[in-house]
């Protein structure tokens, strides 16, 4: 017979799941993980090379994201959309590493380009004639403001729709209209401006 | 080609350069292997997290804390700790002691109701009267009474009433 103390004790005390039960769900959560990874982890990359512009660093910044994933395992049944939640999480991962790093991304150098870029078919002039058009278009997209440069980067991405940047970023689906509205104004008077001076 | 876009792209026919840029960097494929070697970061991440992790005797799965004396030496772990947090704060605690004398503040008085400077005499008993004795006449007699017997007439005198 319990006595009434004891009793208490063990109804405060006692936890419920079982070891067989945490296996289980553990095994499930790993496999649902490796399948996020195997579905989006192409995706984050280029999300990240697009920020990062440099393959070591965005491949640092996807393994990154999916530790966190791993860490909060536990709410990964609550997130609706997890597309658009990964690119969140490595949105901010690289945000915030290209905020700490301040350096000069590596593909500015022309000849990086050169070598990232597809060729099509090209000859060696050209691809360097293109490398170095791409590489001043992206020097002027370096030079826009915050939140028109953000924009921008995400809405090159075909699989993101207008909604979706703008649950990326936090912000209104009008917020990204107007916004990419005034970051292309400001990219052709950028251009216009680095045409004319040449 | 470019599928459709969904983002507003698409309408445009004039594409800037600087969203073709940015699109053809978005499309750069990424590298090969990528999702095995996050893969292996991710087990080699859960593999240190599990030696941080409860020994497995201590794990919740071992029902550990069913025991009941684990039990109740926690509980009595648990009570001293509070009684003993407790009693560590409970001498330090000063009463303020009650005040023995009520000091009333002073108050001015207020206009109209002063005293003018008047002061206030008490009332308070007359002394005794002593009637003046002619000279020469009753010296004797008076030395004499003032031994034997009191005058009847001084007496009455003293007792006079203010």
């Amino acid at each position: 017979m319990m006595s009434a103390g004891q009793s208490v004790l063990t109804g405060w005390m006692e936890i419920a799941p079982s070891a067989v039960h945490d296996q289980t769900r553990r095994e499930a959560e790993e496999q649902a993980l490796a399948a996020l990874v195997d579905q989006y982890a192409s995706t984050l990359y280029r999300v990240a090379f697009s920020v990062l512009r440099n393959s070591a660093d965005a491949e640092d910044a996807v393994q990154e994201a999916f530790l966190r994933v791993l860490r909060h395992r536990d709410s990964l049944g609550e997130v609706r959309d997890h597309r658009v939640w990964l690119v969140r999480i490595v949105w901010n991962i690289v945000l915030d590493r290209k905020r700490r790093a301040k350096t000069r991304p590596e593909t500015d150098d022309v000849n990086d380009l050169a070598r990232v870029l597809p060729a099509n078919g090209l000859s060696a002039e050209q691809r360097t004639a293109a490398a170095q058009h791409h590489a001043h278009v992206l020097a002027c997209v370096d030079r826009l403001p915050d939140k028109e440069r953000e924009v921008m980067v995400l809405s090159a991405f075909e699989e993101l729709s207008s909604v979706e940047i703008a649950s990326v970023l936090n912000i209104t689906e009008s917020s990204v209209r107007s916004r990419l509205f005034r970051a292309r104004n400001l990219m052709a008077e950028l251009l216009n401006h680095s045409r004319s001076s040449r | 080609m470019n599928p459709p876009r969904e983002n507003g792209f698409a309408g445009r026919k004039e594409a800037p350069d600087a969203e073709e840029t940015l699109r053809l960097i978005a499309g750069l494929p990424a590298p090969r292997g990528l999702e095995e070697r996050v893969k292996r970061s991710l087990r080699m991440d859960s593999g240190g997290a599990k030696v941080m992790e409860w020994p497995a005797e201590f794990t919740p799965g071992q029902r550990w804390t069913q025991g009941p004396w684990v039990r109740c030496a926690a509980a009595a772990a648990i009570v001293l700790v509070v009684a003993g947090g407790s009693w560590g704060v409970y001498p330090h605690r000063q009463t303020t002691p009650a005040p023995k004398a009520t000091v009333l503040p002073h108050i001015p008085a207020a206009h109209g109701f002063e005293n003018a400077n008047a002061i206030r005499t008490p009332q308070t008993l007359q002394g005794p009267v002593v009637k003046k004795v002619p000279q020469g006449t009753g010296a004797k007699t008076s030395q004499k009474n003032t031994k034997s017997k009191p005058h009847a007439g001084a007496k009455a005198a003293g007792n006079q009433a203010p």
